[in-house]
């Protein structure tokens, strides 16, 4: 059930993802090829730092504008993606369509993971898809310009040493902090994510009347309160980083615990809302 | 036939207003059953419980057996006042939908149907009427073979060709040992079809009988239904 679940919400999903991400891999091929043309055809980039012609600088300029705008569209679209699952998450649970959610012979658990799973799954694509569109950009850039593009390749394991040197110089437990900050980092992302789905039942379960305005009300009141706890909590840990090592990694180790405690209180909060306390109109 | 739906003190209240109030109901399978009283009677408040959508204050729901979750919505069809379904999608992804999530959904008889509707399959469902679109869905939840099925309102609003399609298709498409249970207010509308009907008002349960048994006194259910509620 699981299964044919997630089938049909990644599908409801997909319908306006999908065209969006395509447009911007077309954009990005776009600009691949204007490098690659630039590079092995024209040579407007050459001509525009030599002369400053007319021509030249109108093409080096139209290729900084395509790059803005595709950095834009790939903004745009990840920002689309998560207010679509949202809306998806309101529309699904709280309109009409909730009749037939909730007469699904599924559990409230089974719906949950199904939207957790959704929006995990959603923004690791839209990632996957940015990470493409610069490596086809990338591609262009390589093709049209390859004895550069090789120079700056040839020289990025040197910066990656200096970098890593430098972090070793920072502290005696670099690998362990990153790990550390990794699972942070993670539990975090889960917990906010959760929070958004919290945000809502909780909205839509006070303003019966006014659920959409509750939605809002919900995920704007909840994560102003999360940020404002948050914030107080990492000023508590910059300033415990400066006591000592061992306080600092006391007090991270307290805020992974209780980020885990967070994700099962408003888990939990969720199923309570969904399983007790809906009333569809 | 066996009582395949019981529900006992069943109590809801939303906030300070009672939606229903102690009912305590037995209704058995192989019946059409009309669940009939003037509008917020308490009549979808009733049917949202049994069909899981909606948590009572107090009290119980047991459909053949079972506490009303999981296991018995996989029973229960149950048709609300209102369209539910995505219109975004065409009809033939919404009888995948149907036969995925049920597993007594009969493709057939749905596209059969259908068709007899002149509802084209790739037809998306936001290009139909609301009519069209309200038929759609009696199909859907008709085309189950459940042992319940809950059908809030099916006739309201509809024009009376479109009433009769709407009562030929549950009276087709009833297994012989499922329970109907059909609310409305139209009673004239929907007597000729009932085996029995339960009378609600102010979410109290004023009475349950056999309709053989009421016109054996020569009374019709609509006369009973405007005697009952005048007096009240």
């Amino acid at each position: 059930m699981f299964v044919k679940g997630m089938k049909y919400e990644i599908r409801s999903v997909a319908r306006i993802v999908l065209p969006m991400l395509i447009i911007f891999l077309c954009a990005s091929m776009i600009m691949s090829l204007g490098f690659m043309l630039d590079g092995r055809v024209f040579g407007f980039t050459d001509v525009a730092e030599d002369s400053e012609t007319v021509w030249a600088v109108l093409f080096t300029l139209a290729e900084a504008l395509v790059g803005i705008g595709l950095a834009l569209l790939m903004a745009a679209i990840n920002i689309a993606v998560y207010v679509l699952i949202i809306h998806r998450f309101y529309v699904s649970f709280f309109t009409d369509e909730g009749y037939l959610t909730f007469t699904l012979p599924l559990t409230v658990d089974c719906h949950l993971m199904i939207k957790i799973v959704s929006m995990f799954f959603w923004n690791i694509i839209s990632v996957l898809v940015t990470v493409l569109g610069g490596l086809i950009i990338f591609g262009g850039l390589y093709v049209g310009y390859t004895d550069e593009a090789k120079e700056i390749l040839s020289e990025l394991p040197y910066v990656f040493e200096l970098l890593w040197t430098g972090l070793l110089q920072t502290s005696d437990h670099i690998v362990a902090q990153i790990a550390v900050g990794v699972l942070a980092l993670l539990v975090t992302t889960v917990f906010q994510s959760l929070l958004i789905y919290f945000s809502i039942c909780l909205g839509c379960m006070l303003f019966k009347k006014h659920r959409l305005l509750g939605a809002i009300v919900g995920i704007f009141g909840v994560n102003s309160i999360y940020s404002f706890i948050s914030t107080m909590g990492s000023y508590l840990l910059t300033a415990f980083s400066l006591v000592s090592q061992v306080a600092y990694w006391v007090t991270l180790g307290f805020s992974i615990v209780l980020t885990a405690v967070g994700i099962a209180a408003v888990y939990i909060g969720m199923r309570y809302i969904l399983q007790k306390k809906l009333n569809l109109d | 036939m066996s009582e395949i739906l019981q529900v006992r003190n069943l109590t809801k209240n939303y906030g300070g207003a009672r939606g229903l109030s102690d009912v305590t109901l037995a209704l058995e399978s192989g019946k059409i059953i009309g669940l009939l009283g003037s509008n917020g009677s308490g009549k979808t408040t009733l049917l949202k419980m049994i069909a899981g959508i909606l948590q009572p204050t107090s009290g119980t729901i047991t459909v053949d057996g079972m506490t009303v979750g999981t296991e018995t919505k996989k029973i229960v069809s149950y048709l609300p006042e209102r369209t539910y379904l995505n219109s975004w999608m065409r009809i033939r992804d919404i009888i995948d939908y149907f036969e995925d999530f049920y597993e007594d959904f009969d493709r057939a008889n749905a596209m059969r149907m259908l068709a007899s509707l002149g509802v084209n399959e790739n037809a998306k469902l936001r290009t139909l009427s609301k009519g069209t679109r309200e038929k759609v869905q009696l199909v859907l939840v008709m085309s189950r073979r459940a042992k319940i099925y809950l059908l809030d309102e099916p006739i309201a609003g509809v024009d009376p060709v479109a009433r009769e399609f709407i009562l030929e298709t549950i009276l087709s498409n009833r297994t012989p040992d499922s329970m109907i249970l059909i609310s409305t207010h139209l009673i004239a509308d929907v007597e000729k079809v009932l085996d029995s009907f339960v009378f609600i008002r102010d979410g109290k349960l004023l009475m349950k009988q056999d309709v053989e048994k009421l016109r054996e006194s020569g009374k019709t259910v609509d006369e009973l239904f405007r005697e009952v509620y005048r007096c009240l």
